[in-house]
């Protein structure tokens, strides 16, 4: 019997070796952060995204293959801030994984560092902020990106310090590859500066910045309800005003409303990638905005 | 068929749902029997419109919601129809449309008020808390031992609105004493027993659990303990299939729940049509 005992101790004990050589389990809980993670950790890590990206990452219904997933995780990777709150806190204490909870070393809040946009002041904080924290969709800026890509960098040589050069190898190919592009995409943008838009959500508010875009107003009176009729009326008005050319949509949201706004004007709605993965197209995070730069350039001319 | 029953969450989704599906199944006939199927949408959307006023006056966001739905509940105890030609539930299905605008008007004017009503609407049987398995537990204990005790006053609260179009029916009422009272606290237990577990598993599942049971029930019996053993077991069934087939196809909970509810109720309806025409050919 203690021969038994002892021979199942040192099999445990030499598969929690073999298991902490192999390959690191990452959870990310968008693809955005999945497809970043992955760029950084190369072929040390096996990396799994809780939400599609064609889904609104405020509402994502929970599956069991969450929870089993998070309960083997050795690192998590969430966007931080209140976007993924109603299912991501409650699914992270369900695995009941230590190595994972927030403060722990494979916890990893993406958005630290990020200059965050749109923080409401406690003044505005009634005029219709549903932010807390400020403007969630942060990633929308491939600078803010590379500061994704450094948090989530820090993560994984906090859980595997062995491959910290490995790691830090890929950052520095990945930013390289960011600047890059940027030049591309800020050069394919170049005659569109300051263009007025129309955006549906307001989620646009760092690619705007980035771009030099001016969103002029949203579709919806308020973020979260549906544009109510005066609100399309204004929005006629404004298209006419300032000849916009374009609406931007998320593959999310019915452009029903924007379909009205189209009829009456002859502005078009583009409905633009949230997430790597929105579009079939779309498998990582550089071809995000490679996607959208040339949907938005050919919309605009 | 038992492994997904070696995981904790699974276990704890296993042990709230059992307790709510139970006790739901248990209303449901008293629901379905009095014909107020919608009492629990209304009651959810009361609870809503309780989130969305909280929301607007910015405090109270868990107290104000129970106290709407209790609210709620004890006006529709109060509601007497005499003119055999309105129902109660035309009643119900008014104050459902009635709060569903409300709520949509006041969050128009809040900020926080969409993403809270969605937790509202929409629980999430597969992270619940301790605390809130507790919580359930209690509350859900209580209704149950209440309705153990008084099982005979209660049904024959319920027995009154059956025979409605009998002349007997006033009979029945005027017979039993305090039937306001009685009725005062069958709507209270519902209230109560809504608002919690429209807030674990959402609006669906727990319409589904109060409604499904108890027509399932009613389908395979025809005396009251036969139509409540019934509603519990088809419960249970449905519980216990329901996570098993959500843990191995990787569905979200509280549909699968619903899907095999429905699979359920099929089954007893074949059942049901076949004693019918076996019953017709012996006459």
């Amino acid at each position: 019997m203690k021969k038994i005992i002892s021979i199942i101790f040192l099999t445990t004990i030499s598969f929690a070796i073999a298991s902490k050589a192999s390959v690191l389990k990452v959870v990310a809980t968008t693809q955005d952060m999945k497809s970043i993670a992955s760029l950084i950790g190369g072929n040390k890590v096996d990396v799994f995204a809780i939400a599609t990206g064609y889904q609104n990452p405020h509402f994502v219904d929970p599956k069991p293959s969450y929870i089993i997933k998070l309960s083997q995780a050795d690192l998590f990777i969430t966007l931080g801030l209140d976007l993924e709150s109603g299912w991501s806190p409650s699914l992270l204490v369900s695995s009941k994984n230590n190595k994972i909870q927030k403060g722990s070393d494979g916890y990893v809040d993406a958005s630290i560092g990020v200059s965050l946009m749109q923080v409401p002041s406690s003044i505005n904080r009634a005029e219709g902020d549903i932010h807390l924290f400020g403007n969630p969709h942060y990633w929308l800026d491939p600078l803010n990106g590379k500061i994704i890509a450094r948090n989530i960098c820090n993560g994984l040589i906090r859980i595997s310090p062995e491959n910290k050069t490995y790691f830090e190898a890929n950052l520095k190919i990945f930013n390289e590859t960011i600047d890059l592009k940027l030049k591309s995409w800020n050069a394919a943008m170049a005659g569109f500066r300051g263009s007025k838009v129309i955006a549906y959500h307001n989620e646009w508010c760092y690619f705007e910045n980035r771009f030099g875009l001016k969103i002029v107003d949203f579709m919806e009176p308020k973020a979260g309800i549906p544009p109510t009729p005066s609100q399309l009326i204004k929005i006629i008005k404004l298209v006419k005003e300032n000849n916009i050319k374009v609406i931007i949509s998320s593959p999310y949201f019915t452009t029903s409303s924007s379909d009205v706004v189209t009829k009456q004007t002859g502005a078009k709605t583009v409905i633009l990638a949230t997430s790597v993965g929105a579009f079939d197209t779309i498998k990582d995070y550089y071809q995000l905005f490679d996607y959208n730069i040339s949907l938005l350039t050919t919309a605009l001319k | 068929m038992f492994d997904f029953l070696e995981l904790d969450f699974m276990v704890q989704a296993f042990i709230v749902s059992i307790i709510i599906g139970v006790v739901l199944a248990y209303l449901g006939v008293h629901v379905v029997t009095r014909g107020i199927v919608f009492v629990d949408l209304a009651l959810g959307q009361i609870s809503s419109l309780g989130v969305a006023y909280s929301d607007y006056v910015g405090h109270g966001q868990t107290v104000i919601p129970i106290i709407f739905a209790l609210s709620g509940a004890i006006l529709m105890s109060l509601i007497r129809i005499t003119d055999k030609r309105l129902k109660l539930e035309a009643i119900i299905g008014i104050i459902y449309a009635i709060t569903s605008a409300a709520t949509v008007m006041l969050i128009s004017k809040s900020p926080h008020g969409d993403s809270d009503i969605q937790e509202v609407l929409f629980g999430n049987i597969l992270s619940i808390t301790t605390l809130q398995i507790t919580t359930t537990a209690i509350i859900f204990g209580a209704l149950a031992l209440l309705h153990l005790i008084f099982h005979k006053k209660f049904f024959k609260a319920t027995e009154s609105f059956s025979h409605k179009s009998d002349n007997d029916s006033t009979d029945t009422k005027e017979k039993m004493k305090f039937f306001g009272l009685w009725n005062f606290i069958f709507y209270l237990s519902i209230g109560l027993a809504i608002v919690f577990s429209v807030r674990i598993s959402g609006v669906i599942p727990v319409f589904s659990f109060l409604i499904i049971p108890a027509v399932g029930g009613i389908m395979l019996s025809r005396k009251n303990l036969g139509v409540t053993l019934f509603a519990v077991l088809i419960s249970i069934l449905a519980v216990f299939f329901g996570l098993d087939l959500s843990f191995h196809y990787d569905f979200p909970a509280g549909s699968s729940l619903v899907a095999l509810l429905g699979g359920i109720f099929l089954v007893v309806s074949v059942i049901y049509l076949i004693k019918n025409y076996l019953a017709g050919k012996v006459k």
